[in-house]
C-alpha cells in the first residue's frame, strides 16, 4: 500500500463536472470507466522521479479495467494502512498554516496522502460560486488533530459528481447534496487527505495545498486512527 | 458606530491584498470596488478571503455566503450585502464579541442586536451548566526562590562543559529554594494571591494544592492551611497531575467554587530537593527543572480589581505515551526522570499545538484574536517552537522558564503572574506533562488584569 495511480490531467487545471462534459479536461474515458474501489491493471508502470511529498506517485501508460474491486472486508485495511497515529505530523513534516488552510513546500515531506478518521457530524460542506467562474468552490469544513480547523478543497470526483447529478449546480443544493452523502456513510467517516502538486500563483513559490481527496465510510475503523 | 459602505470597502480591499499577500499570489490589477473575485482570487484565495471576513466579522463563513446567495460578484457588491445584513469587522465597532459578557446596559445598534444572537446561540450550544457557571480568576501571585543558579553552574555539575544545557534546553539558570523554606514561601504567595482578590482567609472556601515534586512527602495542603490559618472547616485538596496539574486543578476548582465558595489553587515546586544534579543523563534531565510557586484565586463573582473569566477548561490524558518520560525511584532515595527527547518535545508541542487550536475554533476565536498564550515550558526552546508551530509573533507565547527552568505545574501561573504588562481579550492557558496529561484553559481577561 501507499502507492497510487492517477489518470494523466491533459491540462495543469484541476477537472470536474459530470454535468457539462465539454468543461472536463480530463479525458473523459479516463473518469468515466472506474468505479471507487475498482482493481486495475498499471499497464508499464515505471517509478516517478518524484519529488516529496509526492513520493508514492508512479507513471503508466494505462490502466486496464479488471472487473474486480476490492472486497468489502479489505477496504478498511486499506483505509487504515495510510492512517497517521498520534500526534505525529499527518505528512512527517508539521505542516505550513494559513488562515483557513495548509500546506507544504515542494521539497519537504514523507507522503502525500493520509487518511483522518472523523465523527461524520463534524464534516460540514460549503459552496459558493464567484462569477465567471468555471464552477463552484467547494470546500469541506474539517477539525483535525494538530492542525486544527480547515477549509479545504473538495476534490472527491466520485462524490462531487453524485452531488450534481442529484442537486445540479446551485452551491447552496450542492453543500446540501454532499452533506446528505456523508450522512449516508454512517457516524464515522474516513477522509483522504491529500497535498496538491506544487502550485506557484504568481511570484515564484510553490506550495502543497492540502485537499480533502475522498470520503469513505469508516464504520469498521479503529478509534486509534485519528 | 457601523462602518460606512467606503470604510467597509477599504477593510474588504485591504484583506484582499493581504490575502494575495500571504498566498503568494500576483496582483492581476489594481483592485477597487468593482473587481470581480473571479479575477481577483482562485478557489483557495477565495476561501482564504472569506474566513479571514468572516474572522473579523465574529460570524461563520456561510452567513457571508448566505448575504449574497452563494454568489460572488465584486467587491461593492459584496459590501451591499454585508451592510445590509449588518455585518462589520468587530474591530471596527466593539471589543472582541466572542466572548464578552453580555450588558444589560448596552446599546442595541444593529450590529449590536447580531451580535447578542450570535452570543445567545453560543451560550446555548454550551452544555453542563452547574459545571460551567461563571467563574473567576480573582487573584494571583507568584514567589521564586531566591538562590539562582546559573547555566555555567549547572553545566558543571553535570560534567558537561560551559554553555551545553543553553544549547541543548534553551535554559539560562535555574531558580532553586537551598536554604529557604518553600511551604513558607507557598503561603506567603498564597497570601498574596489572596490580598490581589481582596479575599479574607475566613472567606475562602477551598484550598487546592498542586505539586509533582512536593517539599513535604504527605500533607502538603494541610501544611499551608495552618501558615494561611485558614479555619478548620475549611476543606482541602491535593492534586498531582504533573506539569498540567494546575489545569487539572482549574478543573476540579471549576465545580469547587459553586460549592464552597472561593478556591485557592496553590502550586509549589521544589525539584531539586528530589532531582539531584550529578554526572550522567538522570543528572542532566534534573538541571532541566526549577523551583517556585505559584497561586490564584478564582470565585463566582470577579474580585474587586480587574478579573478574568473563565470560558472553558478541558484536559487530555493519554497513558499509552508514558514512556515519554519516565520517572523511577533512584538509589539514594530520590527519583530520576528518563525522557525520550525528541518524540517527547514533538509529542507535547502537538499536543500544546492542537488543543490551543480546537479550544480557540470550539469558541469561534482565530489565534489572532488571542491577546497570549501562555504556555508550559517543558524546556526553554519549546515556547519558540511553539510559536512556529501556531504562526504567531514569539512574544505572544508567555514563558519564563528559560530564567527559572520547568516549573513544572508552577509553570503556567508563574508565567502568567511574572508579567506586569496588562492585557485584554482572550487568553489560553495550556500545559502538557507526565502521563502523559495535557490541558487548555480559555480566559476573557479585562484590560488591566491583574
Amino acid at each position: 500500500m501507499g502507492k497510487r495511480s492517477e489518470p494523466l490531467p491533459t491540462t495543469s487545471s484541476a477537472p470536474r463536472s459530470c454535468l457539462h462534459r465539454n468543461r472536463l479536461r480530463w479525458s473523459s474515458g479516463q473518469l468515466g470507466k472506474f468505479e471507487r474501489w475498482d482493481i486495475v491493471e498499471l499497464v508499464g508502470p515505471k517509478q516517478a522521479e518524484a519529488e516529496p511529498p509526492h513520493i508514492e506517485d508512479v507513471w503508466v501508460q494505462a490502466l486496464y479495467v479488471t472487473g474486480k474491486s476490492v472486497p468489502l472486508e479489505s477496504r478498511s485495511t486499506i483505509l487504515r494502512e495510510t492512517c497517521v497515529h498520534e500526534f505525529k505530523p499527518y505528512f512527517g513534516v508539521p505542516l505550513q498554516q494559513t488562515h483557513t488552510s495548509a500546506y507544504l513546500r515542494p521539497g519537504t515531506g514523507e507522503r502525500s496522502l493520509v487518511t483522518a478518521i472523523m465523527p461524520s457530524y463534524e464534516i460540514h460542506f460549503e459552496a459558493s460560486r464567484r462569477e465567471g467562474a468555471d464552477e463552484a468552490d467547494v470546500r469541506v469544513r474539517l477539525k483535525l488533530p494538530g492542525v486544527g480547523v480547515k477549509l479545504l478543497p473538495v476534490k472527491d470526483h466520485y462524490l462531487l459528481c453524485q452531488a450534481e447529478r442529484t442537486a445540479g449546480l446551485d452551491p447552496g443544493q450542492l453543500a446540501k447534496a454532499l452533506r446528505l452523502a456523508v450522512d449516508e456513510m454512517g457516524k464515522t467517516v474516513a477522509v483522504r487527505l491529500g497535498l496538491s502538486r506544487g502550485f506557484d500563483p504568481g511570484r515564484g513559490e510553490r506550495r502543497c495545498w492540502l485537499m480533502a481527496d475522498g470520503f469513505f465510510s469508516a464504520e469498521e475503523l479503529p478509534s486509534t486512527c485519528r | 458606530m457601523p462602518l460606512t459602505e467606503t470604510h467597509l470597502t477599504d477593510y474588504l480591499l485591504s484583506v484582499m491584498h493581504g490575502v494575495l499577500e500571504d498566498l503568494g499570489a500576483d496582483e492581476a490589477e489594481p483592485l477597487g470596488p468593482e473587481s470581480r473575485f473571479a479575477d481577483v482570487f482562485d478557489s483557495m484565495a477565495m476561501v482564504e478571503f472569506l474566513g479571514l471576513v468572516a474572522d473579523d466579522c465574529g460570524c461563520e463563513m456561510s452567513t457571508i455566503e448566505e448575504c449574497v446567495d452563494q454568489r460572488f460578484s465584486t467587491v461593492e457588491h459584496l459590501v451591499r450585502a454585508l451592510s445590509a445584513a449588518g455585518l462589520a469587522p468587530t474591530d471596527h465597532t466593539e471589543s472582541p464579541v466572542h466572548i464578552a459578557p453580555l450588558s444589560k446596559g448596552r446599546v442595541e445598534t444593529p450590529i449590536g442586536k447580531w451580535k447578542s444572537r450570535q452570543l445567545a446561540d453560543l451560550e446555548s450550544r454550551r452544555v453542563a451548566p452547574a459545571a460551567t457557571r461563571t467563574v473567576w480568576l480573582a487573584g494571583s501571585a507568584s514567589v521564586l526562590p531566591r538562590t539562582i543558579q546559573s547555566g555555567p553552574e549547572l553545566d558543571a555539575a553535570v560534567g558537561r562543559p560551559t554553555g551545553w544545557l543553553e544549547r541543548r534546553a534553551g535554559i539560562l539558570q535555574r531558580r532553586v529554594w537551598g536554604n529557604e523554606d518553600p511551604i513558607e514561601a507557598a503561603a506567603a504567595c498564597a497570601a498574596e494571591s489572596m490580598w490581589n482578590a481582596r479575599l479574607r482567609g475566613d472567606r475562602l472556601g477551598a484550598l487546592v494544592t498542586v505539586s509533582e515534586a512536593p517539599p513535604i512527602g504527605v500533607g502538603l495542603a494541610a501544611a499551608i492551611h495552618q501558615r494561611l490559618e485558614l479555619p478548620k472547616n475549611t476543606p482541602c485538596f491535593e492534586t498531582g497531575g504533573a506539569c498540567t496539574g494546575f489545569l487539572s486543578a482549574i478543573s476540579l476548582a471549576r465545580t469547587l467554587v459553586h460549592q464552597f465558595g472561593p478556591v485557592l489553587i496553590l502550586s509549589v515546586e521544589a525539584h531539586s530537593k528530589l532531582l539531584p544534579l550529578k554526572i550522567g543523563p538522570h543528572g542532566e534531565s534534573a538541571a532541566l527543572f526549577g523551583d517556585g510557586c505559584a497561586a490564584i484565586v478564582l470565585g463566582a463573582e470577579p474580585g474587586r480589581g480587574p478579573s478574568a473569566r473563565l470560558i472553558d477548561v478541558q484536559t487530555f490524558a493519554d497513558g499509552g505515551a508514558a514512556d515519554l518520560i519516565r520517572i523511577l525511584p533512584a538509589a539514594d532515595g530520590g527519583f530520576c526522570l528518563e525522557m525520550e527527547g525528541v518524540p517527547l518535545t514533538e509529542f507535547a508541542l502537538h499536543a500544546l499545538a492542537t488543543v490551543t487550536r480546537d479550544m480557540i475554533a470550539k469558541h469561534g476565536l482565530s489565534i489572532g484574536k488571542l491577546s497570549a498564550i501562555v504556555a508550559h515550558g517543558g524546556n526553554g526552546r519549546m515556547p519558540a517552537m511553539l510559536a512556529r508551530l501556531l504562526h504567531v509573533a514569539p512574544a505572544k507565547i508567555w514563558s519564563e522558564v528559560r530564567m527559572t527552568g520547568n516549573l513544572g505545574s508552577a509553570s503556567v501561573p508563574v508565567a502568567w503572574s511574572s508579567r506586569p504588562a496588562p492585557v485584554s481579550g482572550p487568553v489560553i492557558w495550556t500545559a502538557v506533562g507526565a502521563g502523559v496529561i495535557w490541558g487548555v484553559a480559555l480566559w476573557d481577561v479585562q484590560a488591566g488584569a491583574r
